[in-house]
């Protein structure tokens, strides 16, 4: 008798047990099926019925002409349900990027799109939408973040989107390109910007959105190495400094960055080189001075006072913190002792290792190497009091005050940053460091600028070690600092004032002129002429661009935002550039015959970076208690309990 | 014996279910007294000290008499306690979409009440109220983010779980109410 109450009681528990597990099996199914099928299914309104949503096929092809690239992005996008959609693409270009095409193909005819002002193409996109026709509207969101947005896409239908966008090579010690292919998530503190768009995160999933990829470099010059850290690599050379390449994967996931870095051979290099354009009646030209030779060592080492700053917050799990934490001791490891140093580590919170720089004896550094051993990702990305405290560090005098920042720059409130690195830098200068698949090197890279430091960006652990070599070498190097340039006659420059040179990377800067006249200047004793001519074009492109970034800047130092807005207008019409004030938009004029009222606006799911784990970024909140579901368990164990008293007359007879 | 042993694991669970309910409505006890401060205009009135939030508005439905202080973030640990608003989403009457969510068997079981065309008030930290008429009501799929899109004008979603009446938490679906802004 007992023993069946017993397992009455067993077999409620389990029942609870089982609808627990029930429910969550619900929800895994949906995602075994994704993988099940090429596109992908997404549940509707009504149970048990499902919809595909579109998906994304990329092809880029990329040209490199000595320091310039263009690239053709060619976006198709498929609606494999059977209903009409409208789909919207968030997707990364480099930070420099100049998008100025955008084409619009729907079987044999081609839309190509024409720049406005951003609420004007928005206007003109929503109402060739609400009239039942396809159109497409590219807006950006940060200087590296976009959305496509294509209206009227009817049922088992693609659309291809065409976008052009032209951007300068980096070089340090090396060329480098980098191709972002995917967008991380970003963490914003309450109360700071609204404007980044809404993403729709999926698991990884290597068929999801796929990359095709092509490179076409001449690189005017002979090299001696051409690789991809990223990517295993094709190549086929075409002539003596001309390769074309792809990855050996047809194929590429969008969730991690392609990079190619290509070396030239030694004595190849020029101490200054420059490319011009005439365009109108202007003249542009790119003016690049690379430093002088990187064998040649400082005369005497400075003693320094570093300040490491690591993020440990929860964007940084998985393999990304261990990278950090492999950087961090590996530039403890390489103090000299005559300098002194402390480590921030943030998240929620910051926390300093020391109350204020401790000179790096070798047993200070080993107190530091196992705090640092010990870190551990979680919780938010206050940046801004971490770099609050590492800049209120008290300075020595004679000292050269440096503040090394590893982090992944996932945060949504760049712009408060830089302002409060512009008002509190003071003789310090930020060096970042950019940890992961995909860092956002726009941040990075500006977060130095506005710090007079440089960034680098270590996208796997096999790097840690030569990428934090090349930046001690760089940080222990002597700086030429105050560059001016002069030129003859009458020059627009931008940016305004020439940076610092540090060994390993060049200054460049673009210059407007006349028409017809022959640039002739100075820069630190090195002097260079260019005669325009109009075969580089872009040029003027690159030139619109730096001063769209300078102006940008300039409204975090006191510039009106209204007038910078105009500006920034004028200068994206003139110019046929796509800003966050200016958007290419496609209308077709041919009626699509679909009934707008049928279509649903779908954000095509994007791939977490490879390494993110754990983060949901993809659903709306969770919004139930279990409270419920604990109330009624305890109810059945007391009914249950109850049931088990005996009666007196069953004690009896037992 | 074991019968004692149930009866106890039983009220255990029944405490800790409904701890759950009175915690959300003690917490909005002490997050009105944050409220205050935040509207005498101190920046960052953490309702207790250990708070990772911050109240950023208060929202009265009228139809259920319902007054709520919301939460900034709508992660867990704020909906424990508050309505919360979705980071990135719009300030209370600003241009673009404010996007708030709530348990739906706490404070957001007041959402079953709603009709079309009822009024929902919400103050921001500044003292301005703002008025909304409730629009339109849709039940979509957790992962329809579209619903926080930014709009061209002020409006304001409410987000909750669905079905009410679930008895299990994390199901997929989301119930939700769009409205408009009427004035301030």
């Amino acid at each position: 008798m007992r023993a069946a109450r017993f397992i009455t009681t067993a077999v409620f528990c389990a029942a609870f047990a089982v609808a627990v597990t029930a429910q969550n099996a619900e929800v895994e199914s949906v995602s075994i099926d994704d993988m099940q099928f090429p596109g992908l299914l997404v549940k509707t309104t009504q149970p048990g019925r499902f919809m595909d949503a579109p998906s994304v096929r990329t092809e880029i092809s990329v040209q490199v002409r000595g320091i310039l690239a263009r690239a053709l992005v060619r976006q198709r996008f498929e609606n494999a349900s059977d209903h009409c959609v409208e789909a919207i693409y968030v997707f990364p270009l480099p930070d420099d990027a100049t998008v100025d095409e955008m084409r619009m193909k729907i079987g044999p005819r081609t839309i190509t799109g024409e720049i406005q002002e951003r609420a004007e193409a928005s206007r003109t996109y929503e109402a060739a939408k609400s009239e039942g026709r396809r159109a497409s509207l590219l807006e950006q969101h940060r200087p590296n973040l976009f959305t496509v947005s294509v209206a009227s896409i009817g049922s088992r239908e693609s659309v291809d989107i065409e976008i052009e966008y032209q951007q300068t090579i980096t070089f340090d010690r090396r060329f480098s390109l980098r191709i972002p292919l995917a967008v991380a998530p970003r963490y914003t503190p309450s109360g700071a910007d609204a404007s980044l768009p809404p993403m729709r995160r999926e698991p990884r999933h290597p068929k999801r959105n796929p990359v095709a990829l092509e490179i076409d470099l001449d690189s005017g010059i002979p090299l001696s190495t051409i690789a991809s850290p990223t990517h295993e690599l094709q190549q086929v050379p075409l002539s003596a400094t001309r390769t074309k390449l792809t990855p050996r994967d047809v194929e590429i996931a969008s969730d991690r960055d392609f990079e190619l870095v290509w070396t030239p051979r030694l004595g190849a290099m020029p101490q200054s080189a420059s490319f011009s354009e005439i365009a109108g009646e202007h003249a542009y030209t790119l003016v690049m001075l690379f430093p002088p030779d990187l064998a040649a060592k400082p005369a005497a080492v400075l003693p320094r006072n570093t300040t490491f700053i690591i993020d440990t917050s929860g964007s940084m799990g998985g393999p990304s913190i261990e990278q950090a934490k492999q950087a961090l001791l590996t530039a403890l490891k390489r103090l000299h002792s005559s300098d002194r140093f402390n480590v921030i580590a943030f998240s929620d919170t910051a926390q300093t290792l020391f109350g204020e720089g401790r000179r790096a004896d070798p047993d200070v550094v080993e107190d530091a190497l196992r705090w640092v051993g010990n870190l551990e990702s979680n919780g938010g990305t206050e940046m801004m009091s971490a770099l609050q405290l590492a800049l209120a560090e008290s300075n020595h005098s004679g000292e050269v005050r440096q503040v090394v920042f590893i982090t992944d720059g996932q945060v949504g409130n760049e712009s408060q940053i830089f302002q409060a690195i512009r008002d509190h830098l003071g003789n310090a200068r930020i060096f970042t460091i950019g940890i992961g698949a995909a860092p956002n090197s726009f941040f990075m890279r500006n977060a130095a600028r506005a710090g007079r430091g440089t960034f680098t960006h270590i996208g796997d652990i096999g790097e840690v070690e030569s990428k934090m070599t090349e930046l001690f070498h760089k940080l222990e190097s002597p700086v030429l600092t105050g560059l001016t340039v002069d030129v003859e006659g009458k020059a627009e420059m931008w940016p305004e004032s020439v940076p610092d040179l540090y060994a390993g990377e060049p200054v460049v800067i673009a210059l407007r002129t006349p028409a017809a006249t022959t640039l002739r200047g100075r820069i630190a004793n090195q002097t260079f002429t260019a005669t325009p001519q109009s075969s580089e074009a872009g040029i003027a492109k690159i030139w619109a661009r730096r001063k769209i970034d300078a102006l940008r800047d300039s409204v975090f130092t006191g510039a009106d935002a209204e007038n910078v807005r105009k500006e920034i207008v004028a200068l994206g019409l003139a110019h046929h550039l796509v800003t966050e004030h200016t958007s290419l938009v496609a209308v077709d004029t041919t009626p699509s015959g679909i009934d707008p009222r049928s279509c649903n606006p779908e954000l095509v799911p994007i791939n977490l970076p490879a390494g993110w784990g754990g983060l949901e970024q993809s659903a709306l909140p969770q919004t139930a208690t279990p409270a419920t579901l604990w109330i009624l368990i305890g109810l059945t164990l007391l009914l249950v309990s109850l049931l088990l008293s005996p009666l007196p007359a069953a004690r009896g007879e037992g | 014996m074991p019968r004692y042993v149930l009866a106890l694991a039983g009220a255990i669970t029944i405490a800790y279910g409904s701890w759950i309910h009175v915690k959300a409505q003690l917490a909005q006890v002490l997050l009105r007294v944050a409220w205050e401060r935040t509207l005498r205009g101190e920046p960052d009135a953490r309702p207790w000290p250990w708070a990772d939030t911050r109240p950023v508005a208060r929202m009265k439905i009228e139809r259920t008499r319902s007054d709520f202080i919301v939460l900034e973030g709508a992660n867990g640990r704020a909906l424990a306690f508050a309505p919360g608003h979705l980071e990135h989403s719009a300030g209370p009457g600003e241009r673009g979409n404010c996007v708030i969510s709530a348990h739906r068997d706490t404070h957001f079981s007041a959402l079953r009440e709603l009709r079309d065309g009822d009024v929902i008030r919400i103050q921001r930290s500044d003292g301005c109220w703002f008025t909304y008429r409730i629009q339109s009501q849709r039940v979509i799929d957790q992962r329809d983010t579209w619903i926080t899109r930014n709009t061209r004008d002020a409006t304001l979603t409410l987000i909750t779980c669905y079905p009410f009446d679930a008895i299990v938490p994390g199901g997929s679906q989301r119930y939700t109410w769009s409205a408009s802004v009427l004035g301030g």
